[in-house]
């Protein structure tokens, strides 16, 4: 038997009202454009497409125009362009609801081009409709409708009754129940039309539309989910459209999982997602059980593989990694024979390499590998598409792609690696740190080296005399704001340091020009005439200016500006305005875990800045600070404190040979923060002896004694 | 200031110009690419366009990505409004129109968008890396990417003509990629040269009751429909309202010469029918009414019903003027076999009494799980239902073509066309449906119809490539291949298949292609599901093979079946005046013709002919054609014929009239014809 045809026609069963008196009205709308005249005069002449060009003409200008659009509706139906005609009334209806007149057309409509579900609750809605002539109509037509339909349910039932398992009988009865707005027991029938023959997909597609008519909105998106990673594309490209633009939640995946367990590559994905929350324990069971379902599935296996290296199994790990030697990505094998080799193992002899089937087209268009699996295939083009974004700029095209990439191969940590660059330039910071953890992870030492260090580098951001924040590489306007309170015993005031910059970051030149706004104050005004312009210059000093991208800790740079002194004293001594000239190198450095670090273990750093300043009589400082001690990490029990102690060996010259510029001094110290403070802010407490290397000519002594406290608090923007 | 006699030969030279522009002014009969390119040759094959070697003498040329850099200027040269010129990707010369890379990053491309037919979901089988384009000043898109609209397909005018541009290959098959491609190819303005009038399809009247039937015949005719199978069971009892409809109908398609059969689809009669006889209803395996899906079955084995629907068939051939019938799908149900009781058929009182009295037991045993008799424990007995039940059909086919051919009905003779599922190609059928075709075909000895294959759904996914194999595995068991023929279903398949689930555009064009290559007729299932982006194209698409030629200011064509000739203007085929035509095409033969620039049309003109034109000679006011047709023909002639004469006989005819011209009904069978003008005059010199 032909497939076309599950509608009845009620047109020819006598009950369509509609050929008699719902004709198409041929006289023209009132108030019609020029294009509303020249479609009713082609319509006259049976020109109907140009009439039908004219009319949607004509409705664009005057979209709200009813009677046109109706016979739009009718030439529509005159050349039997059927379900745009259907449309065009089911507009009208939306405009003038209570148009039982309209809603008759499009009932009928909707029936005869499969919409029968909405043609039933129309036709049952009409049997109360205020006209009596469609009244009678909608109740005839829905009487007849509703008992074809009641009549094949009890057939059904009692077919089932007989032969439960019957998968067609399930899906009939679910789409008859469809059409009666039964949509809860619709979607029980196509959940058991699906669990007989899971192979049919599509059947998931139905069963999450009645599942969501039903309101149960939360078991379709499980549903539609499953669907979307069906391999019948065109299952999958449907329930894409209609699942949220998101990539799914943890939760959805556990729903889509306990709709339907037995979905290897659903649960597979869902223990990368659960790695990249950093679930391992959640992760690994998750890639056991895709093992357990399919136990030569490679990804799976090498997850599971470097998991187990990782926790030090070695013996449950190769075996593991040698079963997923068997994948046909040569990126992935490459991947596991080296560790492999790392782990002493020998060589892996070479998989067959797939054989690569390039048809004759342009050499702009790269076909996927024949042999790979379409997900490995995908998630190759994805990275390459990815990267190039990345080099042009492209950065949310980059991380889109990444993530994709990742989605379709989740073991890939230079796929981590790499999105996490990508989001740290697209000033997703807190995101980035996520996935540099996770590719910190990664066998391969290359790139988990490459991730350690980008963790270092985001989460200190160090000061250095020159104000610059620890560099984090990022695009277009970048606002940072630092302070740096300082008591010190050893002056008897709380100095503040402090720097509002703008930086334009751009990769395209080699250099970041921002604008800087600066203020040194005290709280006594003047730190003794020795040293005035060192310690306490009571001014904003506002400044452009220019440095160097980070290389290897190092940025150049240099500013022009003018300093504004607020207290009356400097302005008297110096003058309000100032130039301010400066300039210089800054360096920084750490080895270890740094502050917000939850592991301990000893670390060493070093900020040494060479500043020229030329309001300082055209002198140029060196300073030194270095700490060399232990991160204790988290202390549990202590809400969370984050501890380092240390010892100070702070170096500080000058060109000019200026006593107060040239001293050193030595002394233990502590850095602290607690976890739920900001992750740019820490408290620090030294004291410190020390020693000037030029003699002053003052009557203070050469060594004296300061307990600095202070803290650390920077915004990046 | 010119002599007359320069003034005379500029007018001559202007005319022969004229004449010559009017031979293939439109249409394109040849291509060259530069690459091996089998999708665009399958493109091209399907509307038989040659391939060449010179590209300067090629009418569309496709300069393939990887192309050696073309030279610019000999393009502009080349091309004309009447040809079209293809780049691919970023080459340097699509580069010179304007087609160079829009800086975005490479997107991976899976999911299209056509702009013609926005809702059709086309998916690449394999997704593929694409570097977007950036679009030159005044070039239209008509594909893009889904979702972020990176241009697939755009088509360019410039002042010599139309540069069509692609992204990447159609691919392989010629669909792979851009389905609707041949549409986009018809806006760049490449018109097919060829075209046939040899297609079927099947007609529900209950889609189309609101439409202009004018219109919609008028479409129809466009695009080479010959015959409309229309549902009898909408029809089946009278009613004045219905039968006018009907009748409008059948008048609507003979004015434009367009058969119809009165397509019956037992064992459903009607929905009345069924309402009204209960006690006729057909059971299924679990004692039900067989209402499956749509169709209601009826117990033809019963003599009483049987004997009712025949009065209905009776009275429904006699009260329209049919041309032919269509006896379709008589078999049982259902595909899914005895795997499905609540779908099995038959298992009716008479047919279980029938089956006991020959095979001692009741075939309902076979569906109950506590008999012995179940068909689990009992294989041989469940081989010998299937038997009768396969031989049952045979003997209804063998009942309803006596029936039929006794008929009396206004066309006198009707052509009888037996549709049935295919059981040669996908033999699961015959058990799960009762088909046997080799059973029917043997009928073709007693009684003369037409055999038309009825593609089954297990085999959709299969490709064009089919139909040689179906065609084969029939020809083996049938006496008349000539008459046989294929129906294509057109249906959103259920099997993973790409680019789209129906089949559209090039798909369609080369299924009907390779159907019409394989078969004496191709039948279109159904009408109304037919995309409007198909339309422009089934005519072209279902011939068999062509070749054609320029030669000069001619052009030779050669083909194994009646064609029809893209041309505007008087022609001369074979060296004489050509009266086989029509404003557009010229009707030629099957064999080999030579067609010219003509000086004046002859005085009457066959536009139309239902059935196959053998042989056309015009004498002055005197026009004579050889045919052959299956049913009675309609023969539509510019003026109305005064005399008729066939096989020499002088007849009386009435003389109908056409939307263009007048019509004649002429007599089923292959006959010699003769028609006078109804005035005479020729133009004066």
């Amino acid at each position: 038997m032909r497939m076309a045809w599950c509608r009845i026609s009620l047109a020819f069963l006598g009950l369509l009202a509609a050929p008699s008196h719902l004709l198409p009205s041929s006289s023209q709308a009132p108030g019609a454009s020029r294009s509303a005249t020249l479609a009713y005069q082609a319509k006259e002449a049976r020109e109907f497409e140009r009439a039908v060009t004219l009319f949607e003409e004509a409705l664009a200008g005057d979209p709200a125009n009813i009677p046109l659009r109706k016979d739009l509706a009718y030439t529509l139906l005159a050349i039997g362009r059927t379900e745009r005609a259907r449309d065009e009334f089911g507009l009208v209806l939306q405009r003038d609801p209570k148009d039982s007149y309209t809603a008759l057309e499009y009932a009928f409509l909707c029936h005869e081009t499969g919409r029968q579900e909405e043609a039933w609750i129309l036709f049952r809605t009409l049997r109360s409709a205020a006209n009596k002539e469609h009244r009678a109509t909608a109740t005839k037509t829905f009487a007849s409708m509703d008992a074809e339909l009641l009549g094949r349910i009890a057939r059904l039932e009692e077919a089932l009754k007989r032969d439960p398992g019957n998968y067609s009988s399930h899906l009939e009865l679910a789409r008859v129940r469809t059409v009666r707005n039964d949509f809860a027991a619709a979607a029980t029938e196509f959940e058991t039309a699906y669990r007989l023959k899971p192979e049919y997909a599509e059947v998931l597609l139905d069963l999450g539309s009645a599942l969501r008519k039903a309101g149960d909105v939360e078991k379709a998106n499980a549903v539609m989910l499953t669907a979307s990673r069906v391999t019948a594309a065109f299952v999958a490209e449907q329930a894409k459209a209609l699942l949220p633009k998101r990539y799914p939640y943890l939760s959805e995946f556990e729903k889509a999982l306990q709709f339907d367990a037995r979905q290897p590559a659903l649960r597979r994905e869902m223990g990368f997602f659960l790695l990249s929350l950093d679930r391992k324990v959640d992760a690994q069971a998750a890639f056991e059980q895709v093992l357990r379902e399919e136990p030569a599935d490679p990804l799976a296996a090498a997850q599971l593989g470097f998991l187990r290296l990782e926790q030090g199994q070695r013996d449950v790990a190769l075996p593991l990694l040698r079963t997923a030697l068997q994948t046909e990505d040569g990126a992935l094998r490459e991947r596991i024979a080296k560790v492999l080799l790392q782990e002493g193992e020998q060589a892996p002899a070479a998989a067959p390499q797939p054989s690569r089937s390039q048809s004759a087209v342009s050499p702009l268009v790269v076909i996927p590998d024949a042999a790979l699996s379409q997900g490995f295939a995908e998630a190759e083009t994805s990275r390459r598409l990815a990267r190039k974004s990345y080099d042009a700029g492209f950065i949310p095209d980059a991380i889109r792609l990444y993530e994709e990439a990742h989605r379709l191969d989740p073991a890939n940590f230079d796929t981590m690696l790499r999105l996490a660059w990508s989001l740290n330039m697209g000033k997703r910071d807190d995101e980035a740190l996520r996935w540099f953890s996770l590719a910190a992870r990664s066998p391969d030492p290359v790139v988990a080296h490459e991730a350690q260090t980008a963790i270092r580098n985001l989460t200190m951001p160090a000061p250095s005399s020159s104000g610059m924040v620890a560099p984090v590489a990022r695009e277009g306007f970048v606002a940072s704001v630092w302070a740096m309170p300082l008591h010190s015993t050893r002056w008897g005031s709380t100095f503040s340091y402090a720097q509002a910059k703008l930086e334009w970051e751009q990769r395209r030149i080699p250099v970041v020009p921002y604008f800087s706004l600066r203020f040194v104050g005290d709280t006594t005004g003047s730190i003794g005439v020795a040293n005035p312009q060192f310690l306490s210059e009571n001014s904003f000093i506002a400044g452009l200016g220019m440095r160097t991208r980070p290389w290897s800790g190092l940025v150049a740079w240099g500013e022009a500006g003018s300093t504004m002194a607020y207290l009356t004293s400097r302005r008297e001594a110096t003058g309000r305005f100032l130039p301010d000239y400066r300039g210089g190198i800054s360096h920084f450095k750490l080895a270890g875990p740094s502050l917000l670090n939850a592991k301990a273990g000893n670390f060493a750093e070093t900020m040494n800045d060479v500043v020229y300043i030329h309001r300082f009589d055209r002198d140029t400082l060196a300073i030194s600070r270095n700490r060399v001690g232990r991160h204790l990490g988290k202390l549990g029990g202590m809400g969370g404190l984050q501890l380092q102690a240390f010892l100070n060996l702070n170096l500080n010259a000058d060109f000019k040979r200026q006593a107060w510029a040239n001293f050193v001094e030595a002394g233990p110290g502590i850095r602290l923060r607690w976890a739920w403070m900001p992750p740019s802010l820490s408290f620090t407490f030294s004291y410190l002896r020390g020693h000037h290397t030029i003699r002053r000519v003052d009557d203070r002594p050469n060594t004296y004694n300061d307990f600095q406290a202070g803290f650390w608090y920077a915004i990046t923007r | 200031m010119p002599s007359p006699a320069s003034i005379r030969l500029l007018a001559l030279a202007m005319l022969s110009l004229c004449l010559s522009a009017s031979i293939s002014a439109r249409a394109q009969l040849s291509f060259a690419v530069t690459c091996e390119a089998p999708g665009w040759q399958a493109v091209f094959a399907t509307f038989a366009l040659s391939q060449i070697e010179s590209a300067e003498e090629a009418d569309i040329r496709v300069l393939c990505g990887d192309a050696p850099a073309a030279n610019r200027a000999e393009l502009d040269g080349w091309l004309s409004p009447h040809r079209v010129l293809i780049l691919e990707g970023q080459s340097p010369i699509a580069a010179s129109y304007g087609f160079v890379a829009s800086g975005a990053p490479a997107a991976s491309v899976r999911n299209v968008k056509d702009r013609r037919a926005e809702e059709l979901l086309i998916v690449w089988q394999r997704p593929m890396e694409i570097v977007p384009t950036a679009m030159p000043q005044g070039a239209k898109v008509l594909m893009e990417e889904r979702w972020s609209g990176a241009p697939l397909v755009a088509l360019l005018p410039t002042p010599q003509g139309a540069v069509l541009w692609v992204a990447v290959p159609p691919g392989d098959s010629g669909f792979d990629r851009f389905p609707l491609l041949a549409n986009a190819l018809a806006e760049a303005g490449f018109v097919a040269p060829f075209r046939s009038r040899n297609l079927w399809a099947f007609f529900d009247s209950a889609y189309r009751q609101r439409v202009d039937l004018d219109y919609l015949t008028a479409r129809w005719e466009r695009f080479g429909i010959a015959g409309l199978h229309v549902s009898a069971w909408q029809h089946w009892e009278a009613d004045e309202q219905k039968d006018a409809w009907l009748r409008k109908l059948i008048e609507a398609c003979h004015r434009r010469g367009i058969l119809v059969y009165a397509w019956m689809e037992f064992p459903h009669v009607s929905e009345r029918f069924w309402a009204e006889h209960p006690e006729c209803r057909e059971q299924t395996a679990l004692g039900q009414d067989a209402q499956l899906d749509w169709r209601k079955l009826i117990n033809l084995s019963d003599a009483a019903c049987s004997e009712r629907v025949k009065q209905g068939a009776a009275s429904l051939l006699s009260r329209f003027s049919w041309d032919g019938v269509n006896l379709a799908e008589i078999y049982y149900e259902s595909l899914e076999g005895v795997q499905n009781p609540a779908r099995f058929t038959p298992m009716n009182q008479t047919i279980r009494r029938q089956f006991e009295a020959e095979a001692g037991f009741d075939p309902a045993t076979l569906f109950d799980a506590a008999s012995p008799r179940h068909l689990s424990r009992n294989v041989a007995g469940l081989q010998r239902f299937l038997a009768w039940r396969r031989h049952r059909i045979g003997e209804l086919h063998e009942d309803w073509l006596r029936f039929v051919a006794a008929a009396q009905t206004p066309a006198g003779e009707l052509h009888v066309v037996v549709t049935q599922i295919d059981d040669r190609f996908d033999d699961s059928v015959r058990d799960n449906l009762g088909a046997d075709s080799n059973a029917i075909l043997q009928l073709m000895h007693q009684y003369r119809f037409t055999f038309l294959v009825e593609d089954p759904a297990t085999v959709w996914h299969l490709g064009p490539a089919r139909y040689t194999g179906i065609a084969r595995a029939y020809a083996k068991v049938t006496p008349y291949p000539e008459r046989l023929a294929v129906d294509i279903n057109i249906f959103p398949r259920y099997q993973e298949v790409y680019p789209t689930k129906r089949q559209t555009g090039v798909e369609l064009y080369r299924l009907v292609h390779a159907a019409a290559n394989a078969f004496p007729r191709v039948a279109l299932y159904f009408e109304h599901v037919l995309a409007t982006e198909d339309l422009p194209f089934l005519a072209a698409a279902a011939l068999p093979a062509v070749r054609a030629s320029r030669q000069g200011d001619s052009i030779v064509v050669e083909s194994a079946q009646p064609i029809g000739v893209e041309w505007r203007g008087p022609v001369r085929v074979n060296g004489r005046p050509w009266a086989a035509k029509d404003e557009s095409t010229v009707w030629l033969p099957r064999g080999r013709h030579t067609l010219e620039a003509g000086g004046e049309d002859p005085a009457l003109i066959l536009r139309r002919f239902s059935g196959e034109v053998r042989h056309v000679h015009s004498a002055g006011r005197r026009l004579e054609f050889h045919y052959a047709s299956d049913t009675r023909a309609i023969a539509t002639f510019d003026e109305a014929p005064a005399r008729l004469w066939v096989d020499g006989q002088q007849l009386s005819a009435p003389v109908y009239e056409a939307v263009q011209g007048y019509y004649l009904l002429l007599p089923a069978g292959e006959h010699l014809v003769a028609v006078e003008a109804a005035f005479t005059d020729v133009p004066s010199q």
